[in-house]
Parts: C-alpha cells; sequence; structure tokens
C-alpha cells in the first residue's frame, strides 16, 4: 500500500482547526478527572 | 522518540487547564517532528473521554475529522498483539486504580523503544518510561 502524502498544517491552520475542535467538545471536559474514561468501562 | 500521553490531549481541549498553554505546543509539534508519536490507546482513551462525558456521536465525529488533520495517521502508533501483551505484563506492577489505558500507552512506547512519555503522570516512571512534559 502506498504511503498517503500528509500535508503539513500551519500556524493558522493548527489555531483554525483547534478553535473549532474546542467548541465542539464545549464545556463538556470541564468535570473531567484523569480515570474517567476507564471508569466508564467498569 | 516521545510519545504522548492522554493528558496532553485532554488539555489541549481545555483553554482552563493550566496544562493548556504547553500541551497545544505539544499537539503543534506532532505534525512537525517525526519523533513526536501517538499511541492508539491514546486516541481510543480520549475518545472514551468525550463519550463519558456526554460529547454527541456526531460532534465526536466532527471532532476526529478535524484531529486528523493534526495527528496524521503517519505519527499514530498501533496497537498490536505485542503492545496488549507488554501491557498484560505492565498491569503486574501498575497496582493503582485506572490504570488499563496507562499501561498500554506505556507498552506501545516501550515497544516502539520511545526514551520518554509527554505528561504530567508520575507513574509512567514506574512503568519503564521517562517523563517529560
Amino acid at each position: 500500500m502506498q504511503a498517503k502524502q500528509e500535508p503539513k498544517v500551519t500556524k493558522k491552520e493548527f489555531e483554525k482547526l483547534s478553535a473549532e475542535i474546542r467548541e465542539l467538545v464545549g464545556n463538556k471536559l470541564k468535570s473531567h478527572k484523569d480515570g474517567d474514561a476507564e471508569l466508564s468501562l467498569e | 522518540m516521545q510519545i504522548v500521553d492522554t493528558v496532553v490531549l485532554l488539555a489541549f481541549l481545555d483553554e482552563g487547564d493550566p496544562r493548556f498553554e504547553k500541551s497545544s505546543a505539544h499537539v503543534q509539534t506532532i505534525g512537525f517532528r517525526q519523533d513526536i508519536l501517538v499511541p492508539s490507546a491514546t486516541m481510543l482513551e480520549l475518545d472514551l473521554e468525550l463519550k463519558t462525558h456526554g460529547v454527541e456521536d456526531a460532534a465526536r465525529a466532527e471532532i476526529h475529522a478535524r484531529l486528523a488533520r493534526l495527528i496524521p495517521s503517519s505519527r499514530v502508533l498501533p496497537l498490536t498483539s505485542e503492545v496488549l501483551g507488554r501491557a498484560a505484563e505492565l498491569s503486574k506492577i501498575a497496582k493503582w486504580r485506572d490504570s488499563y489505558f496507562d499501561t498500554m500507552i506505556a507498552a506501545t512506547g516501550l515497544e516502539y523503544k520511545a526514551e520518554a512519555a509527554i505528561t504530567t503522570d508520575r507513574k509512567f516512571a514506574n512503568l519503564g518510561l521517562k517523563i517529560t512534559f
């Protein structure tokens, strides 16, 4: 299988994508504590 | 080579986290440095954190579509049987609660000869990896 070319993200693109990601997450992780994901498996 | 722990990605998502600035810088370097890699277990734990905290499926899909640009697949280390076997071995010494993902992330680092884990979790030192942040 041929390796896919992965274009580098510029600083401006990084900031735009990061902001979009944080907006999608919202404040859902505010109450996060380490290990929450694993506790959900129990 | 260094591997990225889940705490880095979680802090990157939360501007209120005291580790936010440094975590953002670490995430930005992933796309530019070939020696900073993200274990599949880190990605999986992140997704489970999002799901656990109520991020809707559609939003998670959008988040991952964007993360794929920041963390290209060439920077993600696979979760192989060798990694899982090593994680099971590490479980013998990882006696703390919630060590499941820690052992998989550390095992990935050890299998792929990483020198350190980028994390603030000091427990990684007990699993044979240096810690940096």
